[in-house]
């Protein structure tokens, strides 16, 4: 059963976004970091951005501040203790990528409202005041996606099989409802089965794939069997 | 000695053990030796048979402790909880007990406080207590007196032999160990073999920050939330701590970086920017800490409160001017967002000492709704899914998609979800 829901309210959610967008914009610069985060305009690029977009929805922050908001990923805590460790899920594909920014202030003990939290920081120490720190950085799960991006525009340069599978794997709209990347794994046998029940009836070689059968099933075994 | 970890070596040390308290049996039976006194002889014994560094390192060490720890080898919990409270020094503690019993080949890196024998100095050790069972026989009488001392002498050269051994295996990414092993100008120890480790001590880096490294990891690994408050706090951020470790260890990140940044906590709000955190070490210390950091690692650079820093990869803005009143701003938009996101803050369990109150909000490679007890959070689903793009990242062809991946993809995907 999926879970419900969090209870995050749209004054904090809009806060968040605009706290980003300060950063992007003032701060940033200022400590001569305004380079970071930024993406080329290319294809790979824009297709990144579209996911930092969905965040930034997600926040509040309207159309025309998308381009300000180059954060994948905040994190907030409370930064009782940190031990030795290294973070393995900032992006690790670019220079450009690789930065952190960390913003730290003090709260007023008399904002929280979680009781379990309000007796956890009470048994620590903090009576008046409790440290709060968010920070922003990029995804490595958002880096590889752009890496697959840029390999599928490198693609795009090359033969006319390339070309077909990148649009093959891109391609989605009504004659071509099944999305690839989203969904090419969840259906992950069709494929293989397509090719045994094809080996099976007709044997290797020369065989007739029905069209109905999906373009990439046809492309996989035009490579497969070039004499087809 | 704590790191011998493996059954075979332990049994061969008893072994060895054995054989010597076998030795000494006679001369103890002619002059009357009570069961107690006769271990302590056989403790003397065991400790010759360790290398010298630790005869040298643990001459703070009282025997009945040193024996207390080897006999605690066999529960690395135990073993822990006891040493929490001795007065060990850095060079015989170690809270990675564990993880040196389940990579025993570690060992063998010619670290010699560590323990660590070479097959070649094992033969060698052997030869020397063959050496001592026919001198024990040959003089029952006086062996009481006589083979601690001699024992030792003869296991100082050999030993230090050993030293010397190890130092010779060229390690990539690793200084071979030799500060603390002395050398006596022994008779049997040849010119050449003098000469080489002439060569290496002066090719060898200094490695006395090594063991104030291994110290402030200890501190650091026992530390508690409630050891230090915020505003007593210090961040460090190591520089290239991972770059230059071929082979990480627990604390190597201490002691093998370019540097360090120190920043000291303000409570009144603070901004830092650091690249590269995915390789560089970073946490946080109280002053006692502190103290004990510039033994560690060279080239600290702190930053305090009163002052902005402003580097290429590292920037940290404490003081706001007239003009630009960053804190400020920020301190009011964070105290609206935590009172938000509050609700969905993760506690650490129960006992969890490194545990932080965090949430993590932002795109995932998978659907933390689907998967709920992933420890991101996200407030809504952001498509696609990444999981399955990252998977195929790693399998795309450069040129084109060859047959059997179509077996990799359907493997990968079957593998479920990943936590990224």
């Amino acid at each position: 059963m999926p879970p419900q829901d969090p209870v995050v309210g749209d004054e904090s959610r809009a806060a968040l976004g605009e706290l980003v967008l300060y950063i992007f914009k003032k701060i940033l610069p200022k400590l001569n970091q305004q380079h970071q985060f930024k993406l080329p305009n290319t294809k790979a690029g824009k297709s990144r951005s579209k996911l930092r977009h969905g965040l930034a929805s997600l926040l509040h922050v309207g159309e025309t501040d998308y381009d300000n908001f180059r954060v994948e990923a905040i994190s907030i805590i409370i930064p009782i203790i940190v031990h030795p460790h290294t973070d393995s899920l900032n992006d690790s594909t670019s220079k450009d990528h690789s930065g952190t920014i960390t913003v730290n202030c003090s709260l007023p003990l008399n904002i929280v409202t979680n009781a379990t939290l309000l007796k956890q920081l009470k048994s620590l120490g903090y009576t008046d005041t409790f440290p709060c720190s968010i920070i922003l950085y990029a995804r490595k799960c958002c880096g590889s996606f752009y890496k697959l991006m840029c390999t599928l525009q490198q693609l795009e340069q090359g033969s006319n099989v390339e070309k077909a599978i990148v649009e093959s794997i891109e391609k989605k709209d009504e004659y071509n409802p099944r999305d690839y990347i989203g969904n090419i794994f969840d259906n992950h046998n069709i494929y293989r089965d397509s090719f045994h029940k094809i080996e099976d009836t007709q044997g290797s070689g020369k065989v007739e794939i029905p069209y109905t059968y999906d373009i990439m099933v046809r492309l996989m075994y035009a490579i497969c069997y070039p004499e087809y | 000695m704590n790191s011998i970890g493996t059954g075979d070596r332990r049994k061969k040390k008893k072994r060895k053990q054995n054989v010597h308290t076998q030795a000494s049996l006679p001369s103890e039976r002619e002059n009357n030796i009570r069961p107690c006194e006769r271990k302590e002889t056989r403790v003397a014994g065991a400790s010759c048979l360790e290398s010298i560094p630790t005869l040298k390192l643990s001459s703070n060490v009282e025997k009945p402790q040193s024996m207390e720890r080897n006999s605690n080898l066999d529960n690395p919990a135990r073993f822990v909880t006891e040493t929490q409270n001795s007065n060990i020094s850095g060079h015989m503690r170690s809270s990675s007990t564990q993880k040196y019993k389940k990579r025993p080949q570690n060992r063998s890196h010619g670290n010699c406080e560590k323990g660590d024998r070479s097959a070649h100095g094992l033969t060698e050790r052997q030869k020397a207590l063959n050496q001592l069972q026919a001198k024990a026989s040959l003089a029952p009488k006086d062996i009481q007196q006589r083979v601690p001392e001699d024992f030792e002498q003869d296991s100082r050269k050999h030993d230090t032999h050993f030293a010397d051994c190890d130092w010779r295996i060229p390690r990539k990414g690793k200084s071979p160990q030799k500060t603390n092993v002395s050398r006596p100008s022994g008779d049997n120890q040849s010119t050449q073999e003098r000469r080489i480790c002439k060569k290496m001590k002066a090719s060898s880096p200094p490695t006395d920050n090594k063991s104030a490294a291994r110290q402030l990891f200890d501190s650091l690994t026992e530390s508690k939330a409630s050891d230090c408050c915020f505003v007593d706090q210090y961040l460090v951020v190591c520089k290239n701590s991972l770059q230059k470790l071929k082979k990480k260890s627990d604390f190597e990140f201490l002691s093998h970086n370019d540097g360090a940044f120190v920043v000291a906590r303000n409570p009144q709000g603070q901004i830092y920017f650091a690249t590269n955190l995915h390789l560089n070490h970073h946490f946080t210390i109280n002053p006692q800490q502190k103290e004990l950091i510039s033994g560690a690692i060279a080239n600290i650079k702190v930053v305090e409160v009163d002052k902005n820093e402003l580097q290429d990869n590292f920037a940290v803005w404490n003081v706001d001017s007239d003009t630009e009143p960053f804190l400020k701003d920020i301190a009011k938009l964070i105290k609206t967002v935590f009172s938000g996101f509050q609700t969905i803050m993760k506690m650490p369990s129960a006992g969890d000492k490194r545990g932080t109150i965090s949430t993590n909000i932002g795109l995932t490679a998978t659907d933390c709704r689907q998967y709920p007890k992933n420890r991101t959070t996200i407030l809504e689903t952001v498509r696609p899914f990444l999981t399955k793009l990252v998977s195929l990242t790693i399998q795309f062809p450069s040129v084109v998609i060859p047959f059997f991946l179509l077996y990799q993809f359907s493997s990968c995907a079957a593998s479920g979800p990943c936590r990224w």
